[in-house]
C-alpha cells in the first residue's frame, strides 16, 4: 500500500479505529473457540488409541489394510462398545488396549453354549473365526492397530516426501528444521480433527496447510495472507489445550 | 501488564475479510456476523491474522507505524489498545494464555 | 402468449379454477383468487407477462382468497395462501391486489436462495445495474418510478436478486409500488402510467401500483453487472447532492438490506464483496425535484 494515497490514521481520530457490526447470532459458536486439541507429544503416549484410520501402533507398512488373521485367535480382544467410545472421546485412556486376553470375558461370548449370543461353541456371529465383526481380522477397529500410518500416504493425503518412509509416530519424533516441527503439529492436528477436538480445524484444512506449503510455499488462511510453516505451527498451537 | 499481553486472531480460519480503500470488511463464520473495520482497527486485525503466535502491543504499534503513517497528535497505543478491546468483544480477536 | 393475448373470459376461468400460471422473470407463479379486483390488477399489471400452460413447472402456487365464515359478508377480508397455507394475518377484501403482491414477495425473499436477495430497487442502462438498497420511507420506489419513466429499464422495484454464481443482476419485473405522497407525484411526474386504483388503509397507508413498462418485461431474461449502488434519502426541501460513498459503508447497506444474507452465510459475504468491488458507491440526498435527480442519474450513467 502507498502511504501517499492513504489519508494519515488520526485526522479523524474518532474514526480511525471505528467498528461497525452487523450480529447475525447472539451467541458465537462455541466449538470454534474451545481449544481441546492435544500436543504431538500426548498424541505419542496415546499411540495406541489413534482415531481411525490413523495408527501410530504396529509396524509400518505403508497402507492402513489389514494383514494378518493372528488377531482372531491370540490375545486381542476389545470391548468393542467401549473402542467405540474411546474414539469419538478422543483418545482417552483405555484399560483395553489390545493386550487383554480371556477366553470367557467378552460380554458377546460365554466359551460355551449359555451366552444369550451363541448358540454354540463357535457359531455364535460375535465369536466365530473370521466371521465376526469385531474379531476379524478385516475389522475397522482391528485394522488401525496393527498397522502404523505412514506420514506421507493416501490416507493421510499429505504430499511430498519430506519424511519418506517415516510414520506418523515417528515424525513426531522429528524436531529438526521447519518443516520437521510443521511435521509433528501436522500429525497432532490431523489426529485432533478426526477425533472431533478441534470443530474449527478440519482435517481438509490440516491437509491444505501441508500441501498448499509445499507446492506454492505458503498456505493463505484467508484471501491475502500468506503463512509459511512458522506461522502454520503457531495456529496450530493455538488449538492445542 | 497490558503491554507484554499477547494477542491474537481468535479463529483466523474463520474469517473472511476484502479490503476497500482504508477499511476493510470482515466475515466471521464463527459467529456469523460482519463487521466494518475503520482504518485502523483494520491494520490491527490483519496483522493479528498475518502473526497468529500472537503481538503484544508493542509490536502492534510498531507494524502499524511502520505500514501507515500516523496523525503526530494520535496516541498510536492508546488507540491500538482500544482496538484491540473492541475486537475482543466482537470475538474477532482474543488475548493468549499467559 | 401472454395475459393481454387470452381470449375473453380465460384470465377469468383460469383464477378460478387451475390458476393462472405466470412467468415472473425467473420465476414461475401459479396464481388463484376469486376476488375482481385481483383479475384486474393481474389484466393491467401483468399484461405483458407470459402466460405458462399448467405442465409448465411452477415455483410457487398461491392464492388470495376471501376468509370464509362470516367474514365473507361482514367486513370482508382475505388471506392469502402459499401450498395452500395462510403465512400472513387476513387484511380486509379491498386489499387484495396488494397482498397478492406482498405475498408474492414474501414467497420469494424467503425461499429463493440461489440468488442474494437484497430489499431495494435495481433499474439497468447500458448494461449496467444501478441498485438503490433502503429501508421504507427512503424514497427509493419514488426514484425507481421516476428513472423507469425516463428511460431506465426496470428489473425490480422491491427485491434485487443477485445470481450466487454469476453476480449478475436478474430481472423480476413487476408493478412498482408506490405509497402515499409519492403516488400523487409520480402521477404528475409520468402523466403516462398506468396505475392502478390507491388502495388505502393499509399498513403501509395508502398504495397503488404502477404497470412495469412492456419493454422491461420483454427484456426480463437480460441480467446486468455491477454498476452504481445509490443510497437514496428523502429530505423534503434539501437541495440536492450526490456525493461518494466509501464502499465499506456501501457494503454494509446491503448487508443490512439483504433478505438472505446469513442463509447464504460465508457465500453471501463473498458475493455483496465482488458486487461492492465493482460498482460505483454513492449517497444521494433528494428533496423532490425528479427531473434534477433524473439529470444527475442519467449524468452518472454516462460517466461511467
Amino acid at each position: 500500500m502507498t502511504v501517499a494515497s492513504r489519508p494519515v490514521l488520526g485526522q479523524v481520530a474518532c474514526t480511525a479505529s471505528a467498528i461497525t457490526s452487523i450480529n447475525m447470532q447472539s451467541s458465537i459458536n462455541h466449538n470454534c473457540s474451545i481449544t481441546s486439541g492435544l500436543s504431538p507429544e500426548k498424541w505419542k503416549t496415546l499411540a495406541a488409541q489413534w482415531p481411525t484410520p490413523y495408527s501410530g501402533a504396529g509396524s509400518a507398512t505403508g497402507t492402513t489394510s489389514t494383514t494378518t488373521t493372528t488377531t482372531t485367535t491370540t490375545t486381542t480382544r476389545i470391548n468393542s462398545n467401549q473402542l467405540l467410545q474411546q474414539q469419538l472421546a478422543g483418545g482417552g485412556t483405555s484399560s483395553t488396549s489390545s493386550t487383554t486376553t480371556s477366553g470367557t470375558s467378552s460380554p458377546y461370548t460365554s466359551g460355551g453354549t449359555t451366552s444369550p449370543y451363541t448358540s454354540g461353541g463357535t457359531t455364535s456371529p460375535y465369536t466365530s473365526g473370521t466371521s465376526s465383526p469385531y474379531y476379524a481380522a478385516t475389522s475397522p477397529y482391528y485394522a488401525a492397530t496393527n498397522t502404523a500410518t505412514m506420514y506421507h500416504c493416501p490416507t493421510t493425503g499429505l504430499g511430498g516426501h519430506v519424511f519418506s518412509q517415516k510414520t506418523m509416530l515417528e515424525v513426531i519424533d522429528v524436531t529438526t528444521g521447519g518443516l520437521g516441527s510443521l511435521g509433528r503439529y501436522t500429525v497432532a492436528a490431523l489426529l485432533n480433527a478426526r477425533s472431533g477436538r478441534t470443530p474449527m480445524l478440519s482435517e481438509t484444512t490440516v491437509r491444505a496447510m501441508w500441501n498448499d506449503l509445499l507446492n506454492r510455499g505458503y498456505y493463505e488462511p484467508t484471501a491475502g495472507i500468506r503463512w509459511g510453516a512458522a506461522e502454520i505451527v503457531a495456529y496450530i498451537k493455538t488449538t492445542i489445550a | 501488564m497490558t503491554e507484554q499481553a499477547q494477542w491474537r486472531a481468535a479463529t483466523p480460519q474463520a474469517l473472511a475479510w476484502r479490503r476497500f480503500d482504508d477499511e476493510i470488511v470482515i466475515y466471521n463464520d464463527a459467529t456469523g456476523s460482519t463487521h466494518q473495520l475503520g482504518a485502523l482497527a483494520s491494520e490491527v486485525m490483519l496483522s493479528l491474522i498475518q502473526n497468529p503466535s500472537g503481538m503484544d502491543l508493542r509490536a502492534l504499534v510498531g507494524a502499524l507505524t511502520a505500514r501507515v503513517e500516523v496523525a503526530a497528535d494520535l496516541d498510536v497505543a492508546i488507540e491500538v489498545q482500544r482496538a484491540l478491546d473492541d475486537l475482543t468483544e466482537l470475538h474477532l480477536a482474543a488475548r493468549a494464555p499467559a | 402468449m401472454i395475459v393481454s393475448e387470452l381470449p375473453d373470459g380465460e384470465l377469468h376461468r383460469l383464477l378460478g379454477r387451475s390458476g393462472l400460471r405466470l412467468r415472473l422473470g425467473p420465476i414461475v407463479a401459479n396464481i388463484a383468487s376469486p376476488f375482481e379486483t385481483v383479475e384486474a390488477a393481474l389484466a393491467l399489471h401483468y399484461a405483458s407477462h407470459e402466460v405458462l400452460p399448467d405442465s409448465e413447472f411452477a415455483d410457487f402456487h398461491v392464492a388470495v382468497d376471501p376468509v370464509p365464515g362470516l367474514r365473507r359478508w361482514i367486513r370482508p377480508q382475505a388471506y392469502f395462501r402459499f401450498d395452500a397455507n395462510p403465512p400472513f394475518n387476513p387484511l380486509a377484501a379491498s386489499q387484495a391486489f396488494p397482498l397478492l403482491e406482498w405475498g408474492l414477495n414474501w414467497c420469494i425473499s424467503a425461499h429463493c436462495h440461489q440468488y442474494l436477495i437484497i430489499h431495494g430497487a435495481v433499474v439497468e442502462r447500458a448494461g449496467r445495474a444501478l441498485v438503490m438498497p433502503a429501508p421504507p420511507g427512503s424514497g427509493k420506489s419514488t426514484l425507481c418510478a421516476a428513472l423507469v419513466a425516463r428511460g431506465w429499464r426496470l428489473l425490480s422495484d422491491e427485491l434485487t436478486l443477485i445470481d450466487v454464481e454469476t453476480r449478475r443482476f436478474v430481472p423480476l419485473p413487476r408493478p412498482v409500488s408506490l405509497k402515499n405522497e409519492s403516488i400523487r407525484i409520480i402521477a404528475e411526474f409520468w402523466p403516462e402510467a398506468r396505475m392502478s386504483p390507491v388502495v388505502h388503509d393499509t399498513l403501509k397507508g395508502s398504495v397503488a401500483h404502477v404497470r412495469p413498462p412492456s419493454a422491461s418485461v420483454q427484456l426480463a431474461d437480460q441480467t446486468a453487472v455491477p454498476g452504481w449502488i445509490v443510497l437514496p434519502a428523502f429530505r423534503a426541501g434539501e437541495p440536492m447532492a450526490l456525493t461518494p460513498l466509501a464502499k465499506s459503508t456501501g457494503f454494509m447497506r446491503l448487508v443490512e438490506n439483504a433478505f438472505n444474507y446469513s442463509v447464504l452465510g460465508r457465500r453471501g459475504f463473498d458475493i455483496l464483496a465482488d458486487v461492492v468491488a465493482a460498482s460505483d458507491c454513492r449517497e444521494f440526498r433528494y428533496g423532490g425535484q425528479l427531473n434534477d435527480a433524473i439529470a444527475v442519474f442519467d449524468d452518472l450513467a454516462r460517466v461511467r
